[in-house]
């Protein structure tokens, strides 16, 4: 829906707004090096600390002999689990942190810490010391192969007492539907117990044997989603030490570097008040939606004060931070059709992996509320999700590809347009609702537009699987996807802004993970002040409240919009306080030493009667009558704005309600001696609503573009099926792809207005990333379905191309 | 890292004597034992590494004694772009161009390349996880596990430190092997002069046959008849950065004879004799090119996660002979 609640949001006349290489405010720092990040804090006389991480993927402590570690000279400390000094944390409220069981005793996935960690005088010195510990691991059942571990005599990977936890992980105070309807939460009462590794999560909508009476035939396939990793680029790494405060008393203030995320964390772990923790660069390479700290991050406090208030830095490797961007997932789906090609019935089985213990739901589960199954007229949906306990490793916030089911709508539009010869995209357009509800039955425009402007880039001319053969020889395949752009932020923002000595000031904490927020939201300030981009002076200060914790693009159309309404709030009162000084009382204070002021170009007008244009305050009948605006005012002028910017997407319907859609298209040539898949074209036409920092939204895209063609056709997690443990924890063996193996993504941003962040912006981001895009286009250029990742040696197995002989 | 001594050998005999003393490594261009000691894959962690880059006289390229002599501290890149190596060996100019990335190929060496150890994934797994049999434990864990990677010619099959017969499916990925062995060349080293083909052997805890203190100084390759045609093809799942998961070289001499050897299959750089024989003085044809394809994978014993090499290795013997 457009932006008609607030200030402006119907604005056409753009200055600043949607303008591309604005530059940004940490770019600099950044390239330069003068940004620290965690791994680059280093403080003279620090300590370093190392977690004792598990080989295996699920093993217990039984007794560590720390005698010979300790006897390193260098080596100073080596605390265990069962240490007192761990229950002096308090909970992180962001997730994590945490009390007597902060360093378990049992690990439940491989590079989980566990057991200990070492002190010593130098990094070197604490891998020694961990080479040095004799521990007794033991090894425990495992499961990474989720099959196997659903199977009821499968032993048992968790005790009774986080079966207890888990089954109580129903949280009715939390997020839930306008309706009340609880979301991202692993269990309902309603569902069937437990059985074995296996807990049930289903969802019954409509009446899904009448679904299937109305349909011609049935459609029944496979989408399987393998398991898929990311890393952060900096390995997280803190460094703190305890300074004295003024008011509290010596070693009371927490100095601590490298934990970027609001200050409450760390303030709550620690039971300090915000003026006792101290963290002013909040730099950190970002890894998508995930924003938990690790360990490695929120113990160092906790070491140093055991360490009689020396800093102390403790970090991770990269191979200790491969977690999970995407939790394993099988669906097996059913589609009721008509012989125009209609869903009539949907039927989602689902095995799913779980992770372990404390994973978001956000990789599993969560997304059976929103997604492609409600983009379609039909109403008879019936998910069952089977989940099964792992130790294939942790899902810290939430995976990029979340919701899962657009991509079982994707295959399936593709096996419609198989089977009754006619173009996937006439038969998305026979399923999509129309905008208003699922029973809406006009066009969405948004979706028209985008439709047609990628079909024209594309040239698109879809063609049966198997038909068609490049000059070169090589098959060639198309596909094409829609989704929705959605605005899922959910929480309270806040926005403050100054007029002070002539400038507006945007106080807020640092960056977070490379977003680029706060450079949106000066735009945003800019354009409703009538001002350039580099007029707002923004001020990194990390005792503010405001942070650029908003996240990316759904974060910043939201927050975005909570920026306009405070930078009208800031104008109005900028404009009432020129109009007080243009238009003294009789006798007033006016001038330097009390000289009277000559008289003001304002004088006689009203705040209603001024307006700011291109820096200057005017009279808005006569324009020639102004002052700078760095001379608006002599009083300081400060503006706050916060709560709940307009309803998001996620509580207008997850689907049911289509304003910004989206299409994603893909061309591949297929090597069918080879199994080699070359991309040669992969185009986005988002409907973003309206732009606001072209250059972030562009980076957004190739970010999960990438993203997206790398788990296609390259990123596959590798576990040795006798021991469990992970073969590829490194970016030789987990293949990432280089700028050699993608194109660069085609794509036409629209801006149709109809979002409901700022000026009817939306966000992009997770609905772009895509499992079966490419997929589906291997299955047009070849006829056979590979699963992803559709390396070569797979492709070439599902082309028959694989002689297999047994070894002697 | 852990810590560990480390010598920039100011000449061969200084670094020949330090390598003798046990717990010594030797570094070229650093890029395979670096990220070894990085990831802590070794039993012992190396008491000393010795630095050979800063002996002088290592990098040259020369045409002497009818070999085209390769120093063996070559940096990749430089032999890429040496128009003496184009002109004579053009198809080690284009393997040396494949390898790696562009910024890996200006640090590493023509030595270090040939004397990598291997990539196998238990073997190089973090914290030298996997007791493998070519560390010297009991068991090859691929032949069980995830192989594929591995060999598809069966196992290299050795005698372990305690006298037990072991087996190892690793495969050697040195992207100038196959070249090397298809143009004959010899391995120059402190101690003696080696025919590739000899070169390689699995023996625990060894990629090649150097001994304790011996150190490759030089690459001979015998001077190309006139007329000899050449090629180099190589298959990775990345074009770029990535090991060869196939890689073939081609060599035709003008008196119709041909060296078709392959990497990436077998535990040691092997000849693909069956497809040679089939070649011999006959006038190339698409059929033959394919039939050459399927004679080269002869005696393959491929497992159900490794069949899909010998699909690669027929193709890119059927194209590599055809673009000749």
């Amino acid at each position: 829906m457009p932006d008609t609640t607030g200030a402006n949001g119907l604005r056409e006349d753009f200055r600043v707004v949607g303008k591309a290489n604005l530059p940004g405010l940490t770019s600099y720092a950044m390239a330069t090096g003068v940004a620290k990040y965690g791994t680059d804090f280093t403080v003279p006389g620090m300590l370093f600390a190392k977690f004792l991480r598990c080989p295996y993927p699920h093993a217990k402590v039984r007794s560590i002999d720390e005698s010979e570690a300790l006897a390193i000279p260098g080596v100073l400390d080596v605390v265990k689990w069962d240490d007192p000094i761990f229950s002096e944390l308090g909970a992180n409220p962001m997730g994590g942190g945490g009390g007597g069981s902060y360093l378990p005793q049992e690990a439940h996935y491989e590079s989980q810490e566990a057991g200990c960690i070492v002190i010593a005088e130098s990094e070197a010195l604490c891998d020694e010391a961990l080479k040095a510990l004799k521990v007794e691991w033991e090894v425990l059942p495992f499961i990474t192969d989720i099959f196997k571990g659903a199977e009821p005599d499968h032993p048992l990977i968790r005790g009774p007492e986080l079966i207890e936890k888990e089954a109580a992980d129903y949280r009715p105070g939390g997020m839930a539907t306008a309706e009340g309807h609880v979301l991202m939460t692993k269990h309902y009462p309603t569902d069937p117990p437990r059985e074995a590794n296996v807990t049930w999560n289903i969802k019954v909508e409509g009446d899904l044997d009448e679904g299937f009476r109305k349909a011609d035939f049935i459609l029944e396939y496979d989408v399987n989603i393998p398991t898929c990793i990311s890393t952060i680029p900096n390995p997280p790494a803190s460094v703190a030490y305890w300074g004295d405060s003024m008011y509290k008393g010596p070693g009371q203030k927490i100095y601590i570097e490298g934990a970027p995320h609001r200050r409450e964390s760390i303030m709550s772990m620690y039971h300090k008040s915000s003026d006792e923790v101290v963290q002013e660069g909040l730099f950190q390479g970002g890894k998508y939606c995930d924003w938990g700290l690790r360990k490695s991050q929120e113990i160092t406090p906790l070491l140093s004060k055991r360490m009689g208030g020396r800093p102390v830095r403790c970090c991770n490797t990269r191979e200790e931070t491969f977690d999970l961007n995407r939790n394993e997932r099988h669906m097996h789906l059913r589609l009721g059709v008509t012989r125009d090609g209609v869903i009539t019935a949907v039927e989602d089985n689902t095995l799913v992996d779980n992770g372990a213990p404390g994973s978001s739901t956000m990789g599993s589960v969560s997304d059976r509320d929103w997604g492609g199954y409600y983009t379609l007229r039909c109403k008879d949906i019936t998910q069952r999700f089977k989940v099964v306990d792992s130790n294939i490793g942790f899902m810290h916030t939430c995976a990029q590809f979340v919701p899962y089911n657009w991509d079982s709508i994707t295959v399936g539009f593709d096996l419609i347009a198989e089977k009754l010869g006619l173009d996937p995209v006439e038969v998305a357009r026979r399923n999509l609702h129309g905008p208003a509800s699922q029973d809406d039955p006009n066009p969405v425009p948004s979706f028209e537009a985008s439709l047609e402007l990628g079909k024209k880039l594309m040239d698109w001319q879809w063609h049966p699987a198997g038909t068609k053969r490049l000059p070169d020889g090589r098959l060639h395949g198309a596909s094409f996807r829609y989704a929705i752009c959605p605005r899922h932020s959910f929480m309270d923002y806040f926005c403050k802004l100054e007029y002070r000595d002539g400038v507006v000031h945007f106080p807020t904490q640092g960056p977070i993970a490379g977003w680029f927020s706060t450079e949106c939201f000066a735009m945003i300030a800019a354009e409703e002040l009538g001002l350039n981009y580099e007029d707002i002076c923004v001020d990194y200060d990390y005792r503010e409240k405001h942070s650029d914790q908003a996240g990316g693009s759904d974060g910043v159309t939201g927050h975005g919009w909570i920026v306009k309404e405070c930078a009208n709030k800031l104008k109005r009162k900028i404009l009432e306080s020129a109009a007080r000084q243009a238009n003294p009382e009789p006798g007033a204070y006016r001038g330097v030493f009390g000289f009277p002021a000559p008289p003001s170009p304002l004088a006689g007008a009203s705040a209603d009667e001024l307006d700011i244009v291109d820096g200057k305050v005017i009279v808005k009948a006569d324009p020639s009558r102004f002052v700078p605006f760095s001379r608006a005012t002599r009083e300081n002028v400060t503006a706050e704005f916060g709560g709940y910017s307009p309803k998001s997407a996620w509580v207008t319907g997850f689907g049911r309600i289509l304003d910004t859609m989206n299409t994603s298209w893909c061309e591949v040539a297929v090597d069918d001696e080879t199994g080699e898949v070359d991309i040669l074209k992969y185009c986005v036409v988002p409907d973003v609503g309206k732009v606001i920092r072209r250059t972030s939204l562009e980076s957004q895209i190739d970010q999960v573009v990438f993203f997206s063609q790398g788990c296609q056709l390259l990123q596959d997690v590798v576990h040795d099926p006798e021991t469990g443990v992970r073969l590829n924890s490194n970016f030789l063996d987990y293949r990432v792809p280089t700028t050699m193996d993608v194109p660069e993504v085609t794509k036409e941003i629209l801006e149709l207005r109809s979002g409901n962040g700022a000026y009817g912006a939306s966000g992009i981001s997770h609905n772009l990333a895509n499992s079966h895009l490419i997929i589906t286009a291997i299955h047009n250029a070849t006829g056979v379905w590979v699963d992803p990742p559709a390396t070569p040696d797979r492709v070439l197995k599902a082309l028959g191309k694989c002689e297999i002989g047994g070894l002697e | 890292m852990r810590p560990f001594n480390h010598l920039n050998a100011a000449s061969l005999e200084e670094a020949s004597a330090a390598l003798k003393q046990p717990g010594s490594l030797a570094m070229a261009g650093g890029g395979d034992l670096l990220g070894a000691l990085k990831d802590d894959i070794f039993e012992t962690y190396p008491k000393l590494v010795v630095n050979l880059k800063t002996i002088p006289g290592l990098d040259g390229v020369e045409v002497k004694d009818g070999f085209l002599c390769l120093g063996a501290l070559c940096m990749l890149g430089d032999l890429s772009r040496n128009e003496t190596v184009q002109s004579l060996a053009p198809a080690v100019a284009e393997a040396a161009a494949k390898c790696a990335s562009p910024a890996l190929r200006e640090n590493t060496t023509l030595g270090g390349n040939l004397c990598q150890l291997p990539r196998c994934w238990y073997f190089r797994k973090l914290g030298n996880h996997f007791d493998c049999a070519r560390k010297g434990g009991g068991k090859c864990f691929a032949f069980n596990g995830d192989n594929r990677y591995h060999s598809v010619f069966g196992p290299a099959v050795f005698n372990g430190c305690d006298g037990a017969k072991k087996a190892c499916l690793a495969v050697n990925q040195a992207e100038l092997a196959p070249v090397l062995l298809a143009l004959e060349a010899q391995i120059v080293t402190t101690a003696r002069t080696i025919p590739i083909g000899e070169f390689f052997d699995c023996g625990v805890l060894r990629s090649t046959v150097l001994e304790p203190g011996e150190i490759v100084t030089e690459v001979r390759i015998p001077l190309p008849e006139k007329g000899t045609k050449m090629t180099y093809r190589r298959f990775s799942f990345r074009k770029s950065i990535d090991f060869p998961v196939v890689n073939l070289a081609l060599v035709q001499k003008p008196g119709g004879e041909w060296r078709i050897a392959l990497g990436g299959v077998a535990p040691t750089p092997r000849r693909a004799e069956a497809a040679e024989t089939l070649l011999a003085g006959k006038a190339l044809t698409p059929e033959l090119a394919e039939a050459a394809g399927k004679a080269a994978v002869q005696g393959a014993k491929p497992t159900e996660a490794n069949a899909y090499k010998l699909q690669l290795v027929k193709t890119l013997v059927k194209r590599a002979l055809l673009s000749l």
